[in-house]
């Protein structure tokens, strides 16, 4: 399934890029492509913990899972206003 | 309740949003307006660059919007969030409120900012002079290594 990943905040300047596209075997959760594209990273679980996920516009939780089509967004502790 | 939800890009018109708000049954008009200070936490700020999830913003300001006429009769409700560069003193976010009443009219506004605040997809980093810093994160949760996605 091709599911396309937006990045905002933080993940921008971590990943250099602020959206990517891929390709994902079926039964996959917004955490799983969470854990697979911060991998590298060493405070991984810290950011997880205070990030939203949102899937077709929608809050979800990182449980949600994926279906072919979606756009998912990683997103940091908001700051607008 | 008419509404004006606006994310961009460019200067906040002020006097524009006001004419707009303003109603002949409304005795309260009631305005929030954030600008960019030019201090934070003992530094100098030299900018702040605000960035969006701009169709899920505006789907969320929506919803705060239906919130808010759900819950007080309100005339009218302008939101607009600018994004982008500022500068020190440029306003980043104008709420316009205009009721019968002003009970209800400060009530609705307060409401409206504690929400955009704490839900709306927008992103603020604050730039000083020998580096910058994204407000809202927690320091310890990430370094700035640069990953290859």
């Amino acid at each position: 399934m091709k599911i396309r990943i937006r990045f905002f905040g933080i993940y921008r300047d971590l990943l250099n890029t602020d959206s990517v596209e891929r390709e994902y075997p079926a039964n996959k959760t917004i955490e799983n492509l969470f854990d697979e594209i911060l991998a590298a990273h060493p405070r991984k679980e810290d950011l997880k913990k205070v990030t939203q996920f949102a899937k077709n516009l929608n809050f979800v939780p990182k449980d949600s899972p994926v279906s072919d089509g979606d756009e998912v967004a990683f997103m940091p502790p908001m700051s607008g206003g | 309740m008419n509404r004006r939800i606006e994310l961009t890009d460019q200067p906040i018109d002020t006097l524009a949003m006001e004419k707009w708000l303003s109603d002949p049954s409304c005795g309260a008009l009631v305005f929030f307006r954030g600008t960019v200070r030019h201090h934070h936490e003992g530094k100098e700020v030299l900018a702040l660059e605000y960035s969006a999830y701009a169709e899920m913003a505006v789907k969320t300001l929506q919803e705060v919007a239906d919130e808010v006429e759900k819950r007080w009769p309100i005339a009218k409700l302008l939101i607009c969030h600018r994004i982008g560069k500022l500068l020190p003193e440029n306003i980043s976010i104008l709420i316009g409120v205009a009721s019968r009443h002003r009970t209800d009219a400060f009530s609705a506004c307060q409401y409206a900012i504690d929400n955009i605040k704490e839900r709306v997809p927008i992103w603020k980093r604050e730039q000083y002079r020998n580096s910058s810093q994204w407000v809202g994160l927690p320091c310890d949760s990430a370094d700035h290594s640069e990953l290859r996605s």
